[in-house]
């Protein structure tokens, strides 16, 4: 730890897969401006510092957080709020710490449900006596503890106050160097500002819109061969590309496979699979509810697609856990 | 929308979509007083939100390992 | 008995801690590495659309 006048970074992982680490070094030759700005005080991936360190650190020692993963479990929770305690401006870092990301999907489920499938069904489970694992255990030597699972992942924003978002899964490096030369040239936006782009992936991707009601099947990408010129919501495949930010260049859409919404929802959009909804039905062709329905039913999973990197942190946050309801 | 809202565990009949014109006074009364009773007659919905949030009681079944 | 914490471990993908426990004598008596990532991929990945789940799983490790 240097005692010096540089800023000082920290990086976290939380319910996170490491992806967003590699973003970081991503950045290219824009990772020596951030080694020259400033010192890393914490980084788990890359650096030597323990929670024991973070704990000595004075209240607002680091300067910026940047904090990916969701928060699944109460350890996660409490490094949130120590981070949070110790940073001057916190950045959710990614879908996960953004919006729930990959891991939010849990929210569809049970803790049990999950735990059941893991731990007992899953075909290469071999686990005769049931374990499960335990957050305190008692060994000849002592007790050796695992963080306990919470009943339902949140982002970030849902545990401690953020001051900004870096979306993406992973974050386009594109983003994390106007991050870095925003807060060196001291012209960081108003907090809770999202820093990626302001409109739709729609408005940047490349493929060509009619605008017209085309919609007469649902397709799956692997059953057709699409049209690289048009787009993929009208010839009938799933894309979040009219609810999901812009910022990417539309990625996904360029390579061939449909939006999945990991910038999460523009600053219009409420909720993501309200706003897709909407935008299949103003483009389908099907007018009688009963054509309607036919074409829905096509649909095998609209909330995992629609909700995809966002469950945490749509209106519903999660199923309900009394499963007696709807069926 | 009602698919969406199954596979959140929510009842597809609390949603209901109808279509009544402007002239259609009587028509929006009855829907709107039919689809009050209906819901009542589900009771409410006990969403959660992200503050409810807690550590499960799994931590209290020790099972040996 | 003492108990010595490495928490986290560093510089390696993954989260994880280890507690060595010394004996009397100051040598290690016994180890424990402990795992403390679940997310539950198992479940959440079923009932998807198959052609779907190669744009999940990638999130198990994007290292």
């Amino acid at each position: 730890m240097s005692n010096n006048d540089k800023a000082k970074f920290a990086f976290y992982w939380a319910s996170s897969c490491g992806g967003c680490e590699i973003a970081v070094v991503d950045i290219d030759a824009v990772i020596l401006d951030v080694a020259a700005l400033g010192d890393i005080v914490f980084w788990p991936c890359a650096t030597d510092f323990k929670y024991k360190d973070v704990e000595g650190y004075d209240d607002g020692f680091i300067d910026i957080t940047f904090f990916n993963g969701a928060i699944r479990n109460d350890h996660e929770e409490h490094v949130a709020k120590l981070l949070r305690q110790k940073s001057k401006v916190m950045i959710a870092f990614g879908a996960c710490s953004g919006l729930g990301g990959i891991p939010g999907l849990g929210n569809f489920y049970t803790t049990e449900e999950l735990f059941q499938q893991a731990f007992e069904h899953s075909p290469s489970t071999v686990n005769p006596d049931n374990v499960r694992p335990q957050p305190s255990y008692d060994v000849p030597e002592g007790t050796v503890t695992i963080p306990a699972i919470l009943d339902s992942v949140r982002a970030l924003d849902q545990v401690v106050q953020v001051e900004y978002y870096i979306p993406g899964c992973p974050p386009q490096p594109q983003w994390i160097a106007a991050a870095v030369t925003a807060y060196a040239e001291g012209k960081l936006p108003p907090p809770g500002a999202v820093i990626a782009g302001e409109s739709t992936v729609c408005d940047e991707c490349p493929r060509e819109k009619s605008d017209e009601k085309s919609i007469t099947e649902i397709k799956r990408i692997h059953l057709v061969e699409n049209d690289p010129e048009k787009c993929l919501l009208e010839q009938g495949i799933m894309c979040c590309g009219p609810a999901t930010r812009s910022g990417c260049e539309a990625a996904c859409v360029v390579a061939g496979q449909a939006c999945r919404g990991c910038f999460g929802p523009t600053d219009e959009v409420v909720d993501m699979g309200a706003k897709l909804v909407s935008s299949i039905a103003s483009i389908a062709v099907p007018e009688t509810q009963e054509e309607i329905d036919a074409l829905m039913a096509q649909v095998d999973d609209p909330a995992g697609y629609f909700y995809r990197f966002s469950l945490p942190t749509s209106m519903l946050f999660r199923s309900i856990h009394d499963m007696t309801e709807g069926q | 929308m009602k698919k969406v809202l199954g596979q959140f565990g929510i009842d597809p009949r609390r949603v209901r979509l109808e279509f009544v014109s402007a002239s259609e006074g009587a028509k929006y009364a009855e829907v709107v007083n039919e689809f009050t009773e209906e819901i009542r007659a589900l009771g409410p919905l006990s969403l959660e939100h992200p503050a409810d949030v807690k550590s499960p009681a799994h931590a209290e079944e020790v099972v040996n390992v | 008995m003492e108990k010595i914490m490495i928490d986290p471990i560093t510089r390696l993908e993954g989260h994880g801690k280890i507690a060595i426990f010394l004996d009397d004598g100051g040598n290690v008596a016994e180890s424990y590495l402990q795992i403390p990532e679940f997310r539950g991929f198992e479940k959440f990945c079923q009932g998807r659309p198959v052609e779907e789940v190669p744009r999940i799983v990638p999130r198990i490790c994007g290292v």
